[in-house]
């Protein structure tokens, strides 16, 4: 049964991706100046590597990590075009269930289904718990609102 | 734990390529 969850769970975030991934492009196509290729390119990582990387246990972390950043990277900039131009809130939280499938998979592979890891301290904040990515979120924004700001 | 072991002698390039890609990202979006 395990095998079968992971395995819906692959074609959740595959489908959440692609779905996405089609709203996107219909927004705004492949735009060729500036930095119009990162929507595009993280949407096709997303959408045709993360999956087929998160099914294997070997780079089960490596689609832990871009799955996550690329969720990371899709909320400050919608969030940035939400308070500048109109509001994407509901697409930003579409984002974040693709960030919940993803940690399901993860945590399918890694721990066993009926146990409660306990964690704490300084480890709620490393790599691979949830504080992990809140201290990211936090730190790419700052940095994302300095390069906004400073660098003219 | 599960820990990435490949990935910890790189973890000062990985965070100076994040911080600069993050930084330009910021830059040049300019709604």
């Amino acid at each position: 049964m395990k095998k079968k969850i992971k395995f819906l769970l692959v074609f959740a975030l595959f489908f959440a991706s692609l779905g996405g991934g089609l709203l996107h492009y219909k927004v705004h196509p492949f735009v060729k100046v500036g930095y119009g290729w990162v929507p595009f390119i993280v949407g096709l990582i997303t959408i045709f590597i993360v999956p087929v990387l998160f099914y294997f246990k070997k780079t089960l972390n490596l689609a832990y990590l871009l799955n996550g950043f690329a969720v990371i990277i899709g909320t400050i900039t919608m969030a940035h075009f939400s308070l500048v131009i109109r509001p994407l809130w509901p697409d930003i939280l579409l984002l974040w269930s693709k960030f919940a499938i993803g940690r399901a998979i993860f945590c399918l592979e890694v721990y066993p289904l009926d146990s409660s890891p306990k964690v704490k301290g300084w480890n709620l904040i490393r790599y691979p718990q949830l504080g992990f990515w809140f201290v990211h979120l936090a730190a790419w924004s700052v940095v994302y609102i300095l390069g906004n700001l400073f660098w003219r | 734990m599960n820990k990435i072991k490949y990935l910890k002698p790189l973890w000062w390039v990985l965070h100076i390529v994040a911080i600069v890609f993050v930084l330009w990202l910021g830059h040049s979006i300019k709604f």
